[in-house]
C-alpha cells in the first residue's frame, strides 16, 4: 500500500514538473521569443544538449533580487506557498476511474479523500495567501488578494452545486460516477419523442453546464497575474529561485484548473459511450481479465492527460482576456455576475434533486 | 481511511521538499560564485537594470478600507460554502428541512453581498475611476 502511494506520488509529481510545466514554458516561449533570459555563467560553459536547461536552471537560482522591499524569509515562505498549494492539490485529482485488479480495489488517485474537493478550495486559498505575501506593499496585497479571494468565493459555491449533483465531495467517486451514459428521455419525459432515444455522456458538463463555466472562469480569475504578483524579470523584486517558483506555480495553477475541469466537468479519463467496464469486457475475451484491466487503466490515463492538454490549450485565451480585465471589471464580475450566478444555481439545484426524489 | 492522507503528505513533502532543495543549491552556488575564484559575480545574471537598493519601491497604498470590506465579504463567503459543501453531499437525506436552513444562510450571505454592493464597496464600476487610481498609485500620491 505504501510502496503504491509513495510510486504515485513520484510519478505524478515527475510527469507534472518533468514534462508537463516545461512543455507549457516551451509553449509560450515559442509564442514569446524574446522572453528568454540571457545565459549566466553556468550556461555559456554548459555543453550544449540535455546539459543546457539545468545550467540555466542553476543560472537562474542563484540570482539575488536588488530591490529590498520584500523580507527575505516571508517572501521564501510566501513562494513556497504558492508553489506548494497547486502541486499538493494534484493529490486529489483523479486520472482515471476504479478498478478491480487481482481481487483488489484500485484507483488511479494518489489520496482517495472522501472531502477531495474540498482541498481543492484549500489549496487554493493557501495559494492566494503566498502571493498576497509577495505583494510589494500593504495596498497591493489588499488589492490583489480582494480580487482573488473573490474569484475563489465563487469558484466555490459553483463546486458545490457539483458535489450536491453527484452526492459527494470525493473527486473520485465522480469520476466514476461520470463513467455512463444516460439517456435525454429521463429528463425531458414523453413531451418531446425526438429526443427519447438520445443518449448522452453522464459528465459533470451536461449535468452542471452552468457550474463548468462559473469554474472556468473564476479558477482562471483566481490565476490572474495583477500588477501586485507580477514576477517582473528576477533579479529586480524577487530573487531567482523566488521568480522560478512563482512561473512554475503559474504553470502548475494553468495545469490544475484544466485537470479539475477534466476530472469533475469532462468524464476525467473516461472514453464517451464506452465504460469502463465495455472496455474491459471487450479486451477480457482476448487478453485475460487482468491485462484487459491494466490496459482500460491505460487507455483511461491517456485519455485524461489528452484532454487535459486540449482544455489547457483551449482555456489559454480566456486567461489572457481575463488578465486583460481590470481590478473594476473583475470585481464586477465576480460580485455583480458570478457570486449571485453561483448561488441560484446551487439552489435551482437542490430544488430539481429534492423534486426528483419526491416524485420517485 | 488515514492512509489516503500519506498521499496528500507524500505530495506536500515533494512541493516542500523540491524548494528547499533549491534554496539550499542556490545558496551553496551563491556561496562558491562570490568565492574570488568564482566564475562570474550573481550581478551579471540581470537582463536588465533592476531599481538600485536605495530606490523607492513600493508604491503608495490606495485606499484600503472597502478593499478588506469586500475581502471581508469574500472570506464570509469562502467560509459559508463549506456548509453548502456538506449539505450538498447529503442533500437528499437532509430534505426539505435541510434546503430550507440552507436557503435561510444562501440570503444571509446574499444580504451581505447586496449590502457591501449598496454602500459601493464593489462599484468600481467606471475605468476612469479605475485608471485614476492606478495613476495616484503610479505617482505615489
Amino acid at each position: 500500500m505504501l510502496l503504491g502511494i509513495g510510486f504515485k506520488v513520484i510519478l505524478i509529481s515527475t510527469v507534472l514538473l518533468g514534462v508537463l510545466v516545461p512543455a507549457r514554458a516551451r509553449l509560450l516561449a515559442l509564442a514569446n521569443p524574446g522572453a528568454e533570459l540571457p545565459a549566466g555563467p553556468f550556461a555559456t560553459h554548459a555543453i550544449v544538449g540535455l546539459i543546457r536547461p539545468l545550467a540555466r536552471l542553476l543560472d537562474l537560482i542563484v540570482i539575488e533580487a536588488r530591490a529590498k522591499d520584500l523580507d527575505t524569509r516571508m517572501s521564501n515562505v510566501a513562494a513556497v506557498a504558492v508553489f506548494a498549494a497547486p502541486l499538493s492539490a494534484f493529490a486529489v485529482i483523479p486520472f482515471g476511474s476504479r478498478y478491480l485488479l487481482a481481487g483488489r480495489d484500485v484507483n488511479l488517485v494518489v489520496a482517495n479523500l472522501d472531502w477531495g474537493i474540498v482541498w481543492l478550495l484549500g489549496a487554493a486559498l493557501i495559494s492566494i495567501y503566498g502571493s498576497i505575501g509577495l505583494a510589494p506593499s500593504v495596498g497591493e496585497r489588499v488589492r490583489d488578494g480582494v480580487v482573488k479571494i473573490s474569484y475563489a468565493a465563487a469558484a466555490a459555491l459553483s463546486l458545490a452545486a457539483l458535489a450536491m449533483a453527484f452526492g459527494s465531495l470525493n473527486p473520485t467517486a465522480i469520476a466514476v460516477a461520470q463513467d455512463r451514459s444516460f439517456s435525454i428521455g429521463d429528463f425531458v419525459g414523453p413531451a418531446l419523442a425526438v429526443l427519447q432515444g438520445t443518449q448522452l455522456p453522464g459528465w459533470g458538463m451536461f449535468l452542471q453546464p452552468i457550474s463548468l463555466l462559473l469554474y472556468t472562469v473564476c479558477g482562471l480569475g483566481m490565476l490572474q497575474t495583477t500588477a501586485a504578483d507580477a514576477p517582473g524579470e528576477p533579479g529586480q523584486r524577487l530573487t531567482g529561485i523566488q521568480y522560478l517558483l512563482v512561473r512554475t506555480s503559474d504553470h502548475l495553477g494553468s495545469l490544475l484548473v484544466a485537470s479539475v475541469v477534466v476530472s469533475l466537468f469532462f468524464g476525467s479519463g473516461a472514453v464517451p459511450f464506452v465504460s469502463g467496464a465495455t472496455i474491459i469486457d471487450e479486451i477480457a475475451a482476448y487478453f485475460g481479465n487482468g491485462l484487459a484491466t491494466l490496459l482500460c487503466m491505460l487507455v483511461h490515463t491517456s485519455v485524461f492527460f489528452a484532454k487535459v492538454l486540449i482544455v489547457v490549450v483551449a482555456i489559454d485565451p480566456l486567461r489572457r482576456s481575463l488578465n486583460r480585465l481590470s481590478f473594476a471589471s473583475s470585481l464586477n464580475l465576480c460580485w455583480k455576475v458570478m457570486v449571485p450566478l453561483a448561488l441560484l444555481n446551487l439552489f435551482v439545484t437542490a430544488n430539481f434533486l429534492l423534486a426528483e426524489e419526491t416524485l420517485r | 481511511m488515514l492512509v489516503e492522507y500519506l498521499g496528500l503528505i507524500g505530495m506536500l513533502l515533494v512541493a516542500v521538499g523540491t524548494a528547499f532543495t533549491l534554496f539550499s543549491v542556490s545558496r551553496r552556488l551563491r556561496k562558491r560564485l562570490a568565492a574570488p575564484s568564482g566564475p562570474k559575480s550573481t550581478a551579471a545574471l540581470t537582463s536588465s537594470p533592476g531599481p538600485a537598493a536605495g530606490e523607492p519601491q513600493s508604491k503608495a497604498a490606495p485606499a484600503t478600507s472597502r478593499y478588506f470590506f469586500v475581502a471581508i465579504v469574500g472570506l464570509m463567503l469562502h467560509a459559508g460554502s463549506f456548509y453548502f459543501y456538506i449539505w450538498g453531499a447529503s442533500m437528499k437525506a437532509a430534505g426539505l428541512t435541510g434546503l430550507m436552513i440552507m436557503l435561510g444562510l444562501g440570503m444571509c450571505l446574499m444580504v451581505g453581498v447586496f449590502y457591501s454592493w449598496a454602500r459601493g464597496a464593489v462599484s468600481y464600476a467606471t475605468e476612469t475611476e479605475d485608471e485614476e487610481l492606478a495613476d495616484s498609485i503610479e505617482s505615489g500620491a
